[in-house]
Parts: C-alpha cells; sequence; structure tokens
C-alpha cells in the first residue's frame, strides 16, 4: 500500500484531491477519516469505488465500529444514495443534501466535522463540467460556514488528468498525492460567474 | 490494430470502457489568467506523471490532459520503437505513413497528415539525449501559439517522465538480479560455512552426511566404493533403506559422476562420487526419488564432496602414516638396533612395547605369493581394533601384536594356501631368545 498522506486538514479548508488508482485513494482516505476517528470528529463520506465495509474494516482497526456507527460520529453514504440518486447528478439536490447533514449535525457533540466526496461515479455517469465546478465551489463557502473540513476525491485513472486542470482553475488549492499546490491565479466563483 | 488508450473519453490502461468522460472545456477567464492557470496545472500533470513507474500510465495522464490544455484532442502516441501506443484505432497504411512522415520530422515537431483531420501535429517527447516518441494531436483547427506551447511542454515533460519509469523499471530489473546475486552467494557462503565447521571440528563422515541433510532438506548418505554405507542423516532420523541395486548399475553411475566431475542422478538418488588420487573411494548423495533437488541442493552436495574428499584424503593419510612408522617399528626391533627409537615410535602409534608382544611370522611353504597380498591377507586377518604392526621380510610377512590381542584367525579364506604361522612370545629388554618359544600356531591347507 502506498504511504498514508499527512493532509493535516484544518476547519474550513476544502481540498480537491487527486490520486491514481484504489491504492492512492486508500492512502489518502483511510487516514483521514480514522485520524478523526480518534481524534473524536465526526467523520462523514459519501463513497463511490469502494464499500463502506471495506472502509470500516480499515479505519476502526482497535475501536468499536459499532458504537462509531451508532453514535453517528462514522457515517458512510455511497453516491449510488447521494450523488446519483436520481440516476443522474443533480447539484441541488446533493448541496441541500449536505446542508441538512450539517444542520443535523450543528448542535451535536462532534462540533467539527470531516466529510469526503468521492467523485468517481463521473466516470459512469458524465455530467457537465459547470455542475461540477459550481459544485466544488459551493463546497468552499459550505466548509466555512459549518467549520468541515472537506476532501474531494477524483481518481485521474478513471477521470483522466483533464478534470485536475480544470479544477485547478477553480480551486486555491489541490491536494496531489502528499504534495498541496496553491493556484494564486485562481478566480472566486463570483468573479467566474461574472466573467 | 493498435486501439485508443488514455484518451478522453476512450477509457484507460486496462480498463477499455468505451464511455465518454465528462467534457471540461475552459472557463472563460482572462487570457492571462486562463495561461497562467494552465502552466500550473501542467505543473501539476507533471508531478503526477514522474510518480509513475508504468510508461503507459504516463501516456495515460499525457493524452487525457491535451483537451484540457489547448482545443484539440489527442490521436495517440507513436513510440520511437514504431508501436502506436497509446492511441485511437489506425490504419495500418496510416500508421506507416506516419512512420515515414516523422522520420522526417523537425526535432521540435510539426505537421503529420491523419485522415479526417483539419489538423494534426506530432510533438517530440525526449528524455534525455533519446526520442521517446512523439505524442500527435489533431483537431480542426490549430490551437494558436499559446496552446502549441503547452502542448510541446506536455510532451517534453511526458518524454521526461517515460524516460524516469523506464529508469525505475531498468534500476529495478538491476535490484533483482543484484538481490538474486547476493541470496545465491549467501547460500553459497553458508553451505561453505557449515562444512567448513565440520571439517575444522572432525565431524567426520556422519558431521558430512548430517551437513547435508540439513541444508537440503534430503535424507543424505556416504557410502564407500563397494556400497558399504559408512555414514547416513534424515531429515526424521529414519533409518536408512537400502535400495535394490545392480551393482553394473551403480557403478556406471559412480563413473558418470567421475567423468563430468558434477553430481550424477540415479537410483533415486543425486550423487557425487569422490576421487582420491587416482580411485573413486566414496559416494556423498541425497535420497531424492522425485527430483525435487536443484541448484542449491547441488551445490551444497558439491561442497560436500570436496570435504569428503579431503577427510577421505586425511584418512588414507593417516593409514599410510601410521603402516609407515609400524615398518620402521619393526625393522628396529628386528634388527635389534634403534630399540628407543622405535619404543617412541610405537608409542606415537599408541603402542606399548613394554608390554608382552606377540611376533608372528607368516610364510608360504613351497610356492611363492605377491608379497603385498599376503600382507593383505594378515592384515584382514588380524583384528581390527587392535591393528599390528606389519611388515615385508623376504618372502614372509612379520606382524608384532600384544598378547592380549585376538589370535589371527584360522578361518579366515583370504589366507593364501600353503600359509604357516609361527609365533614367539617375548617382553622387551628381556631378551626374545630367551623366552621366545617357537611355536607352529596354525598351517594353513
Amino acid at each position: 500500500m502506498t504511504s498514508p498522506v499527512a493532509l493535516n486538514l484544518q476547519a474550513g479548508d476544502h481540498l480537491c484531491g487527486f490520486y491514481y488508482g484504489d491504492e492512492e485513494r486508500d492512502a489518502m482516505l483511510l487516514p483521514f477519516l480514522r485520524e478523526g476517528l480518534l481524534a473524536g470528529d465526526k467523520c462523514l463520506a459519501v463513497l463511490d469505488s469502494t464499500t463502506p465495509e471495506a472502509v470500516i474494516t480499515h479505519v476502526t482497526e482497535g475501536l468499536d465500529a459499532d458504537a462509531l456507527l451508532a453514535s453517528g460520529q462514522l457515517e458512510l453514504h455511497t453516491s449510488a444514495t447521494t450523488y446519483l440518486r436520481d440516476g443522474a447528478f443533480a447539484p441541488d439536490e446533493m448541496i441541500a443534501f449536505w446542508e441538512d447533514q450539517a444542520a443535523a449535525g450543528a448542535g451535536a457533540e462532534h462540533g467539527f466535522a470531516r466529510v469526503v466526496g468521492e467523485m468517481s461515479w463521473l466516470e459512469r455517469t458524465p455530467t457537465a463540467r459547470q455542475n461540477v465546478v459550481r459544485y466544488e465551489s459551493w463546497a468552499d463557502g459550505f466548509a466555512l460556514r459549518f467549520n468541515h473540513a472537506i476532501l474531494c476525491l477524483y481518481d485521474v485513472r478513471r477521470l483522466g488528468s483533464g478534470i485536475m486542470l480544470e479544477l485547478m482553475r477553480t480551486h486555491p488549492k489541490l491536494l496531489l498525492g502528499g504534495l498541496i499546490l496553491e493556484n494564486p491565479h485562481h478566480r472566486p466563483a463570483s468573479q467566474r460567474a461574472t466573467a | 490494430m493498435p486501439r485508443l488508450v488514455g484518451v478522453p473519453g476512450q477509457g484507460r490502461p486496462g480498463a477499455q470502457t468505451g464511455r465518454s468522460a465528462p467534457a471540461f472545456p475552459f472557463v472563460a477567464t482572462s487570457a492571462l489568467e486562463e495561461q497562467l492557470s494552465s502552466v500550473r496545472g501542467l505543473l501539476a500533470i507533471t508531478l503526477l506523471m514522474m510518480e509513475r513507474r508504468d510508461e503507459r500510465e504516463v501516456l495515460h495522464l499525457a493524452t487525457t490532459a491535451v483537451s484540457a490544455l489547448a482545443p484539440c484532442r489527442a490521436a495517440g502516441v507513436l513510440l520511437s520503437s514504431g508501436e502506436w501506443a497509446s492511441g485511437a484505432v489506425i490504419e495500418s497504411g496510416t500508421l506507416q505513413r506516419l512512420r515515414r512522415e516523422l522520420e522526417s520530422c523537425p526535432a521540435e515537431g510539426g505537421p503529420v497528415g491523419l485522415p479526417g483531420e483539419a489538423w494534426a501535429w506530432a510533438l517530440p517527447m525526449r528524455a534525455r539525449h533519446d526520442l521517446v516518441g512523439h505524442l500527435v494531436v489533431a483537431g480542426s483547427a490549430p490551437p494558436g501559439d499559446d496552446g502549441l506551447v503547452l502542448l510541446r511542454s506536455l510532451a517534453q515533460q511526458t518524454g521526461v517522465a517515460i524516460g524516469n519509469a523506464r529508469l525505475h523499471v531498468s534500476k529495478e530489473v538491476a535490484n533483482a538480479a543484484l538481490a538474486r546475486s547476493v541470496a545465491a552467494l549467501q547460500h553459497k557462503t553458508a553451505i561453505h560455512d557449515r562444512f567448513t565447521s565440520v571439517a575444522l571440528t572432525g565431524g567426520g563422515y556422519q558431521g558430512i552426511a548430517r551437513a547435508l541433510c540439513e541444508l537440503t532438506g534430503l535424507p543424505a548418505g556416504i557410502e564407500d566404493r563397494g556400497g558399504a554405507l559408512l555414514a547416513w542423516a534424515a531429515p526424521d532420523d529414519t533409518a536408512p533403506i537400502p535400495a535394490p541395486r545392480p551393482a553394473r548399475a551403480w557403478n556406471d553411475l559412480i563413473e558418470q559422476s567421475l567423468r563430468a566431475g558434477r553430481p550424477a542422478r540415479g537410483d533415486g538418488r543425486l550423487l557425487a562420487a569422490v576421487r582420491v588420487r587416482h580411485d573413486a573411494v566414496g559416494v556423498l548423495y541425497v535420497i531424492d526419488p522425485d527430483g525435487v533437488a536443484g541448484e542449491d541442493e547441488t551445490i551444497a552436495l558439491e561442497h560436500g564432496s570436496t570435504v569428503l574428499a579431503i577427510e577421505l584424503a586425511r584418512l588414507l593419510s593417516v593409514a599410510e602414516t601410521e603402516l609407515r612408522l609400524g615398518v620402521d617399528v619393526l625393522a628396529d626391533l628386528v634388527g635389534g638396533t634403534g630399540v628407543a627409537a622405535a619404543v617412541r615410535r610405537a608409542e606415537a602409534l599408541g603402542r606399548d612395547l613394554s608390554r608382552p608382544q606377540r611376533v608372528v611370522i607368516v610364510g608360504v611353504h613351497r610356492s611363492r605369493v605377491d608379497p603385498d597380498v599376503l600382507l593383505h591377507a594378515v592384515r584382514g586377518a588380524m583384528d581390527s581394533m587392535h591393528p599390528p604392526l606389519l611388515m615385508h621380510r623376504g618372502e614372509t610377512v612379520v606382524a608384532l601384536l600384544e598378547v592380549r590381542s585376538v589370535p589371527i584367525a584360522p578361518a579366515s579364506t583370504h589366507w593364501p594356501p600353503d600359509c604357516e604361522r609361527r609365533a614367539w612370545v617375548g617382553r622387551l629388554n628381556s631378551g626374545w631368545a630367551e623366552s621366545a618359544t617357537p611355536r607352529t600356531m596354525w598351517r594353513g591347507r
């Protein structure tokens, strides 16, 4: 397995993580969730290329998985019940899903939440690029509003490297393996909307 | 027919999906911001490509980036080997034409012809001094100078990444070969150390057989030239089971090993015949009816046979030395000269001449016999635990035995005909003539 990636995300951070293949996916995904569980953070993930069972097995090793799931500290969903609930990606519905989740957890004991959205479903269900860009731009503000750390995962083995170039233009920071790439030429969504 | 690999909408290496990937055209930002963002994106792709160890993955990353860098697409990659490695299906005639065009293509790249494409361009991919191949891009119109610069940079970085991946592969191959060599050397060293330990500690036949057994995991044995078992060791301490063995086949196997100078296989064994001077005097083997013994076991057998040869040579040398010393002792005693020196030499042989000794002279009446045959017969008839001192004297053999020694076996079948033995018993320094009473102990046929 590829060495785990130390992300050190803070509240309000939103990173698009790019990796090549399942092994590198696990190197980003699993430590991010496990560190959160060990720190007492709420961990919420939407998975696509891996299963909740596989993730639970790895991130709860030595912990009481049933208790973590029952308390809601660990909450895992699949793309079929979220991103593709209606068969195609509808950004407004997905945004509503996250907003509802955040609102429901606002008064809970876990003040800080780690949120993961795996985007591998784009390979099977192509969608208009403006939908993805709009969704990712919304996530910037969402992370700040709810004190969340958000990690969006893109597999360039599945999706090709072109998507990385697109998101480089629309995001201030990208995560590439263990390296965070900043884009000083990034334009906020408000400016892009008027462009 | 070459297939498209790694081009947007055409799948990825190892997973030809045939589905269209999402299209991500440019966001309408200012031209400068656009260009700078693209350069940073190219940097990100370069970082990803440099981490790949599989050059197909590098090509996948490169070809899927083209349409996001410029308003065109990747038609494919033509490697310097002539392989159409990462591109759409292409007719063989088109491919041959493309190869010919690229042979005369400028170093910085240039236009090429692709059927159905209004514009197509070959971008060289270089790794240091080598041309790796060309990234071929195509579109309905030229992408403009800025786009072409980005694409040229992408091709350059791709060439470096491929060179990097190949370097890693060659390094891994070299490391694997080195690791195998080191492992083989360590194994040989372990074999050498094990048998050296046997030799240094005087492990003898049994030590050699045990070491061979432990190193190979197979039952091991040592036999003399005649097939008598000298030592045996088995992983589960099972007793040796002698296999029915035609003498001729066994001898042929030994000869085969001696001629080849290496172990021979037969009779369910892998054996090495050991030669000391000019004679085959021993056989070292592992029991291997299933033929599982390989290179490592053969090496162990060869090392073991070397140590066995040394051991046999040592034993032979000791026997010869003892024989020669015995002759000297007897010569001194019979001649009545150098008695004190004879006593010291006898002590070196473990003989106490202050004890009563019996002198036996064995000769043959009426007919001549080969002295060596007679000597051999006498030695064979004596108690092997208390070997006598022997010497030729004329046509007789003189033997000196301690009185407590077991007498010559009268029923020996090795005696030459008409063999007669006479014995005198006496004590050194008290005078042989005074106390000796000549007697005929036994007369042969």
